[in-house]
């Protein structure tokens, strides 16, 4: 059984935001909106500060609680794991992003672009089906699935990786199947740094994050 | 996880508001919560018979609570693929929400074309329902906090009683019908428990996300409005009238007013100022302090 | 390998063109472009060249950027003409837009009106002027225009943009005058401790440094960071030490005080590599040289085994003096070659050394620098203990010496006044340990005042005294160059900056600005260049007083601007040619080796940069038209022969077994042009290499040999030629100092005098942040009126990509703290009454002012206020909506605070306060996305604009 995850290393992950953007760019996503972004983040006061850079995004939660309160079943979870959305069928009520306790889910009321017209790269990056509708970081299931199809390992091969691992400058990105024990994600998810965003929620995410 | 047991766990990303359910939502929630609960209270102060009282709220239900998923719908990004949002009954509060409310519509047009008292008795249900459904669409937001939490249906069908039993003074007394002491005096026990159960809420968990989102209904400004006047001051007008039987109509009606204002304050208070998206938490250590 | 690709459906054409980023010096990287029908919609890593590319492929932030720069409908669509002949910024330039034609007659014509005049104008500056982005980047993306300048005789490269200001100009200097490190990396990979005084690798080390970094930092390196606020790079580290800005030196004086006096030297450091591979046990006569050999002139050393001096070199001598007194004839040679006979009490430059730093404690350092003297003490014994004193490692199968620990410095720390001091005394620790230009220790990564440029081992040269040959400019009396050649007179009043192509972005290249305005005494008084060619640059930006630069370009009589949009700079420009964007035009340049920041490969080769799509706007390959000037102004054969030599592409056209040089007087195309580079390029790397030309590139992208992990580090080449550090007594340094002072009293100069003071022979601890407060009290303004320092910092998303006017970038970057506006520490703001989000005025001692967005943090010191990058655009459409403060607004050009390197440091000392007539500002400001408008907007007088 393949269930895919992520691992994060924070130790790695100097908020340079190249996921972000190239996360963007991959979903040809509209201005103001990021399924991931990397948080910059300060705790303590000075001169004992530290900051920290937290790379935020959907959680693929085993228990996502974002699924059960869709009303119209946009929401869904596949057997591999990946939470997604049927854009097709949502209605744009908003409700899973008050369920999602990662602040993932992303809602975009009308097209728009950087620009007064849209560029030609925004025009051929149109996806108007996303308009409306709730949206949210999908594990580049696409890119995973036609891996896939092309008998390519994702997390081991780029064009089968979600983007945002493949382009992490600082290797801080670990994609791959937590249940393949000899997979690096696994062996980083058994780490004893690892640890899930909010366990309190109960939600089990599938991404993990090594810190202290 | 070892993580977690080592470091304490600091907030690393601070609570934000949600944006996405504004005024409509807020309208949804309280023309629901009004149309449910005055169907309950009038049904309930006739004792399941047909009174003057129950046919105004069998009107007036219907069109409120249907107005609300109107308003709602058009908050929604594709409000045409409304009708979808039945597709999840098994699962989403949002989708019960929804047959609820047509039940309870369908179940009142049916008791006024057959005014049964099985038909009241189903659409009293209907209407109970109603309002726990709209509580429970916010505790299993999990996201946020304030809302998250086990009272929230008890919480909603308190508050429903509230504004409906306001609805009921204000409609019954306007109309020249100042209830009598039997109903005003369980009226004012309601309140008294809708009071406690608001404080309840309010003070109900020292989890830190929890009470961040909820201090802006900590604060004198909104408690004055939803306890003073949403409840302390209606339940000191309920004992005028009761004290003096003559000036009953004109301050039941106050009283009832103040109801639905409180009630509507409270859920308004509720999705918009203690909306907030949880706080991102991690367990991470923090360097000692230095001697400079 | 360029992909090509058809959908399932058959429906897009998919193809994926490699090509490189050079948007920072820390480049370049190796990305795709991904192109679908026509439209590039894409960039990713070029996961092909994993096992080439040190960080796996891949490319920053920026480098996905370059698909909105392609499109970005803001772009000079057309070369355009200023109709307006009146310059200023209220002054619309009224463009009217032209052909390519009639663009090169104009400019053309101008070079030729100037050519018949002679190329030198009648102050002895050359008339024509060119000006290029910061430091490392224009040349990726220059073509053959260097060529065209290299035919066209003299030009001035010397008016700057921010050089001195915004690098790490001591660094540059000294490092190359040390050990060829134009630029100094820790050797990361095998580095176990790393002390960084302000290096923001992490924003500015380019996808190497972070991934580096990253890996390293996984596998338990130690970093520590002193600077005064916490940066990325402070985020990732250790532990973080709040310093006070410009104290960094009194830190490092204190650490080697520790080191030297607080611990047994002799014990803790590395005697045999300060014995053998520095100056350390020459004796130092009571002139301050070198004790030396009356005939051989060659410096002595005390031996101890024989009990009397001997020539440094001499091989039976075993053990060398390196403290003590000792009575020793011999000549001292001092300034102009003056002897002196000596025969007296003397020292080694060791003993001279431990004095030195005697009076240099932890407690002395504390009290300046706000440090806890244990803290120093600390930093120092890890430092020791991590530098394993006599532990080897195997590199390709020879062993070398194995320090794995460095000192990083990073900007402000090394340039202006204290980068000497900071550069020495990071060099000098190095040395205490034996941790320069070996393993696990600092190394330099490029040379660009030495040659080859291609190989530091290579221009390791044997010099005198045991030293590496070095090719300062002459100040002896009758070889100095007393009339400056260009503006910023680097051949005059800078001897480190030498004399290569890079030497005229290393002078003062800021003084021009202020000569041009305020002639100095006994100066030939700068004159306007009259014309004036700037790429990729905008100094109405990026240089420091940017009033004063907007001032002279108004004088300015032609300015000819490859333009990417309009900006502060190009406002004033009377001809604008459309540039040809990174994805756009068609080039060839070396990758890998050993390059600038902390590029060291085990791979060295030769990446092209292709256009991935059709033209979007009328614009031309700068190869393109450095060949239609070059015929236009009759140069070609020049141009050509240039092209031959190399110029430019750093690749001779014909070598050993090969020959690709045009030999007929043709005009190639930008295609033919680089075919033949790519030829020669490719079969340059090593004999015997196959020859591959411009199509292999395109498919292929870029061509790589192995590069020897031994040429990272200069030990070997050292030690082969029996050569020492010139560490750690700056004999030269003081010697071309006095003769420098001496050729400057002749003319009557003095203005320069206060500079003559860093040439030193062991760097003192001044009062360095008082220079800048010296300011304050010249201005009338009262001690304490100005408690704040303002500071700059690195983005990676903007950092010379010349990208401010994309809003994807803002989009992200929005993520990153400091974007967009002024960093303060949050108690230093509650008692100002300053809350998060308020728009603060920041006030110079010159009553300069400029305003921003307080970002109200922890991580920044109480005394510390820091903009990000160099905003504040007026011009430039999205950026001038950014809002966003500009340390250049305040910041003066001013000889005071110019050091002798001709650099200064990006600080002002600064009031902060609430703006007036704002009581409660909105928390951000919202930026409205689709703003990139009209290009040719009158822009509007702020308050505060900083002219």
């Amino acid at each position: 059984m393949t269930r895919w995850g992520m691992a994060i290393d924070l130790h790695r992950c100097v908020g340079c935001q190249t996921c972000t953007i190239a996360c963007k760019q991959e979903h040809g996503l509209p201005p103001g909106t990021a399924w991931r972004f990397v948080a910059d983040c300060e705790v303590g006061e000075y001169p004992d500060v530290r900051r920290l850079f937290l790379p935020l995004q959907c959680m693929h939660c085993a228990d996502p609680p974002c699924v059960p309160v869709c009303p119209t079943g946009a929401s869904r979870q596949r057997e591999d794991g990946i939470v997604w959305i049927h854009y097709d069928a949502c209605v744009g009520c908003g409700y899973c992003a008050m369920a999602c306790p990662y602040q993932a889910r992303h809602f975009v009321a009308h097209p728009a672009g950087y620009f007064e017209q849209p560029t030609p790269s925004e025009a051929a990056q149109a996806r108007p089906g996303r308009h409306g509708v709730m949206t949210k970081c999908t594990f580049c299931k696409e890119r995973v699935d036609d891996g896939l199809a092309r008998g390519l390992r994702p997390g081991v091969d780029a064009d089968a990786t979600p983007m945002c691992a493949v382009a992490c400058i600082a290797g801080a990105i670990v994609f791959g199947d937590l249940d393949d024990a000899s997979s690096t994600v696994a062996r980083l998810a058994a780490d004893p740094r690892a640890q899930a965003l909010l366990p309190e929620c109960g939600t089990d995410p599938r991404v993990y994050y090594l810190g202290d | 996880m070892a993580a977690s047991m080592r470091a304490p766990r600091l907030e690393v990303l601070p609570s934000r508001p949600q944006t996405l359910w504004g005024w409509p939502a807020v309208l949804n929630f309280v023309l629901g919560g009004l149309g449910s609960g005055w169907y309950i209270v009038a049904v309930l102060a006739a004792g399941l018979e047909r009174s003057p009282g129950v046919t105004a709220a069998s009107w007036a239900a219907p069109f409120l609570v249907l107005g609300g998923f109107a308003t709602v719908a058009g908050e929604a990004g594709r409000p045409l693929r409304g009708p979808w949002v039945l597709r999840r009954l098994w699962t989403s509060w949002m989708s019960r929400e929804l047959l609820i409310g047509i039940a309870f519509v369908l179940l009142i047009v049916a008791e006024l074309v057959f005014p049964l008292r099985l038909h009241r008795a189903q659409a009293l249900v209907a209407a109970t329902l109603l309002a726990l459904a709209q509580g429970f669409i916010l505790r299993a937001a999990r996201g946020i906090p304030a809302w998250n939490v086990p009272i929230m249906p008890g919480l909603f069908l308190s508050s429903a009683l509230l504004s409906g039993a306001g609805a009921y003074l204000l409609v019954e007394s306007v109309a020249g019908r100042p209830p009598a002491p039997g109903v005003v005096v369980p009226v004012l026990g309601l309140v008294v428990i809708g009071f406690l159960a608001w404080i309840w809420y309010l003070r109900g968990s020292r989890e830190f996300a929890f009470v961040q989102s909820v201090a802006p209904l900590r604060q004198w400004r909104s408690a004055l409005v939803s306890e003073a006047g949403g409840h302390g001051l209606p339940v000191l007008l309920g004992l005028v009238a009761l004290a003096a039987p003559a000036a009953a109509a004109p301050v039941l009606a106050l009283a009832g007013a103040l109801l639905i204002a409180g009630q509507a304050h409270a859920k308004a208070g509720l999705v918009r100022a203690a909306g907030r998206l949880r706080p991102i938490t991690l367990a991470i250590s923090l360097p000692g302090r230095r001697a400079s | 390998m360029k992909d090509r690709a058809r959908s399932t459906t058959g429906e897009a054409r998919l193809e994926k063109i490699p090509v490189y980023c050079y948007q920072c010096v820390a480049g370049p990287d190796l990305l795709k472009v991904v192109v679908k029908d026509g439209v590039a919609i894409g960039v990713e890593p070029n996961t092909e060249m994993a096992d080439v590319h040190p960080a796996g492929g891949t490319v920053c932030v920026r480098a996905y950027a370059l698909i909105q720069k392609l499109y970005n409908p803001a772009r000079i669509r057309t070369p355009m003409r200023r109709t307006n002949p009146r310059k200023g910024r209220t002054e619309d330039p009224g463009w009217e837009p032209i052909t390519w034609e009639e663009a090169f007659d104009l400019l053309a014509g101008r070079l030729n009106a100037l050519r018949a005049r002679g190329l030198v104008d009648e102050a002895g500056y050359p008339r024509l002027a060119v000006t290029l982005g910061a430091g490392g980047i224009a040349p990726a993306y220059l073509g053959t225009f260097a060529a065209f300048l290299a035919a066209w005789g003299p030009v001035d490269h010397g008016i700057g943009s921010g050089q001195g200001v915004k690098c790490y100009h001591s660094e540059h200097l000294y490092g190359e005058f040390w050990h060829r490190a134009f630029t100094v990396a820790a050797d990361v990979p095998r580095c176990d401790f790393v002390l960084s005084f302000g290096y923001n690798g992490d924003a500015s080390g380019g996808v190497t440094g972070v991934f580096r970094h990253a890996e390293a930092r996984a596998r338990g390196l130690r970093w520590i960071q002193l600077e005064p606020h916490l940066s990325v790079t402070g985020a990732g580290a250790a532990e973080w030490v709040p310093v006070r800005p410009k104290t960094d030196a009194a830190v490092l004086f204190a650490l080697l005080h520790v080191i030297l006096r607080e611990h047994d030297w002799r014990a803790v450091c590395d005697v045999p590599f300060l014995e053998r591979m520095t100056s350390s046990p020459y004796l130092v006569g009571p002139g301050g040289y070198f004790l030396r050999d009356p005939e051989t002139r060659k410096p002595l050393v005390w031996d101890l085994g024989k009990g009397r001096p001997v020539p440094f070199d001499d091989p039976d001598c075993l053990h060398p003096a390196m403290d003590g007194e000792y009575i020793a004839a011999g000549i001292e040679i001092g300034a102009d070659g003056a002897r002196r006979s000596v025969s007296e009490r003397v020292k080694p430059a060791f003993a001279h050394l431990l004095r030195h730093v005697a009076a240099y404690t932890p407690e002395w350092a504390s009290a300046i620098a706000d440090i806890p003297a244990e803290t120093i003490r600390r930093l120092a014994r890890e430092y020791l203990a991590y530098a394993r004193v006599g532990a080897t490692i195997a590199i390709d199968g020879v062993k070398y010496p194995h320090r794995p620990v460095a000192v990083l410095l990073g900007k402000t720390v090394t340039n202006g006044w204290g980068g000497y001091e900071c550069c020495w005394a990071r060099t000098l620790l190095a040395c205490l340990v034996g941790a320069l230009e070996v393993p696990g220790g600092i190394l330099g990564t490029t040379v660009r005042l030495n040659r080859p440029s291609a190989s530091r081992q290579e221009s390791v040269r044997p010099g005198p005294d045991g030293f590496m040959a070095q090719s300062l400019n002459p100040t002896r009396s009758g070889t100095w160059q007393g009339a400056p050649h260009i503006r910023n007179a680097y051949r005059t009043l800078v001897p480190l900056a030498e004399d290569s192509p890079w030497s005229a972005a290393l002078g003062p290249a800021q003084l021009p600005w202020l000569f041009m305005e305020e002639p100095p005494e006994a100066w030939p008084a700068p004159t306007v260049p009259e014309v004036w060619i700037i790429y990729r640059t905008n100094p109405a930006i990026s240089n420091s007083d940017v009033g004063r630069i907007e001032r002279q370009l108004e004088r300015f009589p032609f300015v000819a601007a490859f333009a990417y949009t309009q900006d502060e700079t190009n406002w004033y420009a009377d001809l604008l040619l459309p540039e040809a964007t990174d994805l756009e035009s068609t080039q060839l340049y070396r990758v890998g080796g050993t390059k600038y920041i902390e590029q060291y490969w085990q791979h060295a080769g030769w990446a092209l940069r292709q256009p991935v799509v059709e033209p979007r706007v009328d614009t031309r390959d700068l190869t393109d038209i450095a060949t239609e000037l070059a015929a236009r102004t009759g140069i070609l054969d020049g141009y050509l022969a240039a092209l031959n030599r190399g110029a430019g592409t750093t690749v001779p056209l014909t070598g050993e077994g090969y020959d690709c040089a045009f030999h007929s007087p043709i005009r190639p195309t930008a295609e033919e042009i680089w075919d033949r580079v790519c030829r020669a390029a490719s079969v340059s790397l090593h004999p015997g290499a196959v020859e591959r030309d411009l199509q292999w590139f395109k498919q292929h992208g870029a061509l790589f040999v192995p590069f020897s992990s031994q040429r990272f580090f200069l030990h070997r080449a050292m030690v082969a030629q029996g050569l020492r550090y010139e560490m750690p007594y700056q004999e030269r340094i003081k010697r071309v100092g006095e003769e420098l002072g001496a050729r400057l009293h002749e003319r009557g100069i003095t203005w320069w005098d206060v500079q003559l003071d860093e040439y030193q022979p062991l760097p003192t601890w001044r009062d360095f942040p008082g220079i800048w407060q010296q300011g304050e009290r010249s201005a009338g303004r009262g001690a304490g009126q100005f408690p704040f320092w303002l500071l700059t910092s690195h983005s990676m998303q903007y950092s010379c990509g010349a990208n401010v006017s994309l809003p994807v970038l803002a989009d992200v970057a929005r993520h990153v703290k400091g974007h967009f506006g002024v960093m303060l520490n949050r108690g230093a703001a509650r008692r100002l009454g300053i809350a998060d989000g308020d728009l603060v005025e920041i006030e110079s001692p010159t009553g300069r002012r400029t305003e921003g967005r307080a970002i109200l943090l922890e991580g920044v010191r109480p005394d510390v206020a820091v903009v990000l990058q160099q905003f504040a655009h007026w011009a430039t459409p999205f950026a001038r909506d950014l809002a966003m403060p500009n340390l250049n607004q305040l910041a003066s050009i001013e000889l005071p605070l110019t050091d002798a390197t001709g650099s200064v440091a990006d600080l002002v000392p600064v009031a902060i306060r609430p703006a007036p007539g704002v009581a409660s500002a909105p928390k951000a400001r919202r930026r409205t996305w689709g703003s990139a408008g009209a290009m040719s907007r009158p822009p509007q007088m702020k308050r505060g604009s900083g002219r």
